[in-house]
């Protein structure tokens, strides 16, 4: 018995140093797994650094030209999200730039409308903003909320001061409600805890897994299958073993640190337990490793593996449930979701890191990562067969 | 001698057609690049229709705790009950909302406080209202942020106004008071705040980039891995003719294949789904052109690095996420440091997207999107050079 597990430790160690090897001979192996994570994360991190956009380009037609439009103007432009880029003598002249792409929105000031505010006529002031692009559209709109109450609130209070009203009372006048909005998870409202903290993760699946299809199809390919295999003396699991151990030890690197930076670092806020969001992101690279064997498995051709396991994990960025809810697909496609190791490590990222959850609201999560990782089991008996017979998976 | 010329670029045409028509026959022959090119080109799109069918997030469940139980409150509770947004849940106190966050049953926790009917009669008290949203999901904190404050801007109004009338004030001069100046919120472009209506056409013009950059790698790997001396070219094609003429002839091919699963993309997509099809299919294709050129010459710039036929699904599967990011689709792009706003104009994906999103959705005819347009012949003039260059240079 402790001859055979010795055995096997060496079997192990001499496929992955033999990794090791074939790692630095080829710069695609490095690129693939080191450049490529490091340089997402380089770029989101650096692209979305003022954490919500600012200075949203937008544009304004005035044509009413007195004080009132003028502390509009002003009022727009010391609000942070916004900032008016241009007036425009039309409302077509607008649109036109909004369809040009300069502006996300315009916000028209018909004539007449301070007269008009003044005799109690309640004019009207119109707010156009673009949903064709949904990010910007957004902003522009609760800006524009914003900035209409603030208008609405300039008014009323030269009003009410004009009745004798005093100062401390005028406050709760002007809005008898207002509404705090917290954000549990992301106090500071911030948009870029929201990518970040689930794209990174979601392109980290995506590289396990078209890497992991890659090193070993490419090896039946290539014909130095059997090599391999008599290397791990003739032991399809110490192979894999082997094979993957020194990946898995850069993924871990890798994804523990992207962790450490996300949450402890840059600070983004959890209310469980760190130690969580490491097993959490554990899983997910031995979960991908399961998909990854799965696909090669099951079409042992590198090609056809490599195809369509592009094809499935790029949709996983998708399917997890970032910004579109998962409850609001039509039924077929929130069975499917679950089918992608990323919406699970989304789903324990939220119950349990977020809000602060416990096992009780995660164990089936948990063990939907467990069967991705042992779903590779039922395949291992086809990539054996593939690897023996390597000369025989030729491709036309 | 002009008849020398004439016979000179006569045979010219007559190679660059045949290298065309011998490349059409290769991609449908190539099993692995039919899938890539042909089976996801039409599949693809149809996948990320039905995955967005939904369209919008309504009747998101919001846990409720009404303090102050009064009629008062129960008639603004059923005010939001009436938002498309929101469907509410009665709960007791904050840790049995937070339980049922956890298990994802609401989505957030609206708090009435007590003195919510007392505040209402007192002029100078002002109501909190507390909103705790599991920032989990964009579309969900969206459409919750929405619902609650449209609520909130009517009540405050209705306040103001009976406070008005309390007073003495006339129904108009209370109207007036509560509202001084109205204002009018209008979506235009995607007045449904879709998000299918809002993602899906940028998404379209991805599929088309990563489909034919993954596929046109496919076929210069496979390429060199048949000819013995490893090269996109023979030796005899290697005169400045011959590289013109296979650059030209195998572009030639992609794009004729291209040009119809375009249509069929960008036309009858965007109808089957019900998505925005506001430009006129004339300017589509005039749109096109450029696109196809530039992203089939980037394409074969780059392909001169894919040794294998495998390795470029390896190496740039990612990009495909990065570029959601560069197109401005998730992160507005005038909110991009300079760095990369410079470098997103490598990718024809940038200004493919945008310009699309500015004929398909919001109308624009190519005049207006004529910044996009001059951009993609420049990429598509640059990258034809470099596709020769890197034809003749790189691959020797």
């Amino acid at each position: 018995m402790v001859r055979k597990s010795k055995n096997m430790l060496r079997c192990i160690s001499a496929v992955f140093m033999r990794e090791l090897h074939r790692m630095f001979a080829r710069p695609i192996y490095l690129y693939g797994t080191v450049f490529v994570l490091a340089f997402s994360a380089f770029f989101l991190f650096t692209l979305t650094h003022e954490g919500l956009p600012t200075r949203i380009p937008i544009g304004m037609v005035d044509s009413d030209n007195s004080t009132l439009s003028r502390s509009a103007y002003n009022q727009i432009n010391a609000i942070q999200g916004v900032k008016i880029v241009r007036n425009y003598s039309s409302y077509t002249q607008a649109r036109n730039a909004m369809q040009k792409g300069d502006i996300y929105g315009f916000i028209v000031i018909p004539k007449d409308t301070y007269i008009k505010a003044i005799k109690g006529e309640q004019p009207t002031i119109s707010c156009y903003y673009t949903e064709a692009l949904l990010i910007p559209g957004t902003f522009a709109y609760r800006n524009f909320m914003t900035m209409t109450t603030v208008l609405n609130m300039g008014v009323k209070r030269s009003l009410l001061r004009a009745h004798g009203i005093s100062e401390q009372t005028i406050q709760p006048q002007l809005q008898p409600i207002i509404t705090e909005i917290h954000g549990i998870g992301n106090p500071w409202v911030s948009y870029a805890i929201y990518l970040i903290s689930m794209i990174w993760p979601g392109i980290l699946s995506l590289c396990i897994i078209v890497m992991t299809v890659f090193t070993i199809g490419f090896e039946i390919k290539s014909k130095t299958a059997i090599e391999w295999y008599n290397c791990a003396g003739k032991s399809i699991v110490n192979a894999l073993t082997g094979k993957l151990l020194p990946y898995f030890i850069i993924y871990m690197i890798l994804g523990i640190s992207f962790e450490f930076l996300a949450y402890r670092i840059i600070g983004y806020p959890l209310m469980g337990p760190f130690e969580i969001m490491i097993v959490n992101v554990g899983m997910l690279v031995l979960a991908s490793f399961g998909v990854g064997i799965f696909f090669l498995g099951l079409f042992p051709i590198l090609r056809d593996a490599l195809s369509a396991a592009s094809l499935y994990s790029i949709l996983g960025i998708s399917m997890c449930g970032l910004t579109y809810p998962i409850e609001s697909m039509i039924g077929p496609m929130q069975g499917f979701a679950q089918i992608f190791p990323i919406r699970q490590y989304y789903l324990i990222t939220v119950k349990w890191g977020i809000l602060g959850g416990g096992i009780e609201d995660c164990w089936i999560n948990l063990l939907a990562l467990c069967t991705f990782c042992s779903i590779s089991y039922m395949v291992l008996h086809r990539i054996k067969n593939a690897v023996i017979n390597q000369d025989m998976y030729i491709e036309k | 001698m002009k008849k020398l010329t004439g016979k000179y670029f006569g045979g010219m045409l007559h190679q660059i057609f045949q290298i065309a028509w011998d490349e059409i026959k290769r991609v449908f022959r190539d099993s692995g690049v039919r899938l890539i090119m042909i089976v996801a080109g039409i599949g693809y799109p149809l996948l990320y229709g039905t995955v967005y069918l939904g369209e919008n997030v309504t009747e998101i469940p919001v846990g409720i705790i009404d303090e102050c139980g009064s009629s008062q409150s129960r008639s603004y509770v059923k005010k939001l009950e009436a938002t498309r947004e929101i469907s509410l849940v009665s709960i007791v106190n904050m840790d049995e909302g937070m339980d049922l966050m956890k298990s994802r049953d609401i989505h957030a926790i609206i708090v009435i406080p007590k003195d919510f009917e007392k505040n209402r009669y007192n002029p100078t008290a002002q109501t909190v209202i507390s909103v705790y949203i599991n920032m989990a999901t964009m579309f969900i904190y969206k459409n919750i942020g929405l619902a609650v404050n449209y609520v909130m801007l009517e009540e405050s109004k209705k306040i103001n106004q009976e406070r008005l009338l309390a007073e003495g004030a006339t129904l108009q001069e209370a109207r007036a008071g509560a509202e001084p100046i109205k204002s009018d919120m209008i979506a235009i472009f995607n007045p449904g705040s879709g998000f299918a209506s809002y993602f899906v056409p940028g998404v379209l013009i991805l599929i088309i980039h990563q489909l034919l950059f993954l596929g046109i790698g496919m076929m210069a790997g496979t390429r060199r891995e048949q000819q013995e001396s490893g090269k996109l070219l023979e030796r005899a094609d290697l005169s400045h003719r011959g590289v013109f003429c296979h650059v030209l002839g195998r572009g030639g091919a992609y794009y004729i294949i291209y040009s119809v699963i375009s249509a069929y993309i960008l036309l009858i997509v965007p109808r089957i789904f019900g998505l925005p099809h506001y430009g006129s299919p004339w300017d589509i294709y005039r749109f096109m052109v450029p696109f196809l050129f530039a992203v089939i010459f980037f394409s074969q710039t780059w392909s001169v690095f894919v040794k294998n036929r495998e390795t470029g699904m390896v190496l740039f599967l990612f990009m495909s996420i990065i570029l959601l990011f560069m197109s401005g689709l998730t992160w507005p792009w005038s909110n991009f440091p300079s760095f990369w706003k410079y470098f997103s104009y490598i990718f024809p994906a940038t200004a493919g997207v945008q310009g699309f999103v500015e004929i398909n959705s919001m109308g624009a005819d190519i005049g207006e999107a004529a910044r996009e347009f001059f951009t993609l012949w420049t990429q598509a003039i640059f990258y034809f050079v470099t596709a020769c260059l890197s034809y003749r240079y790189v691959n020797r």
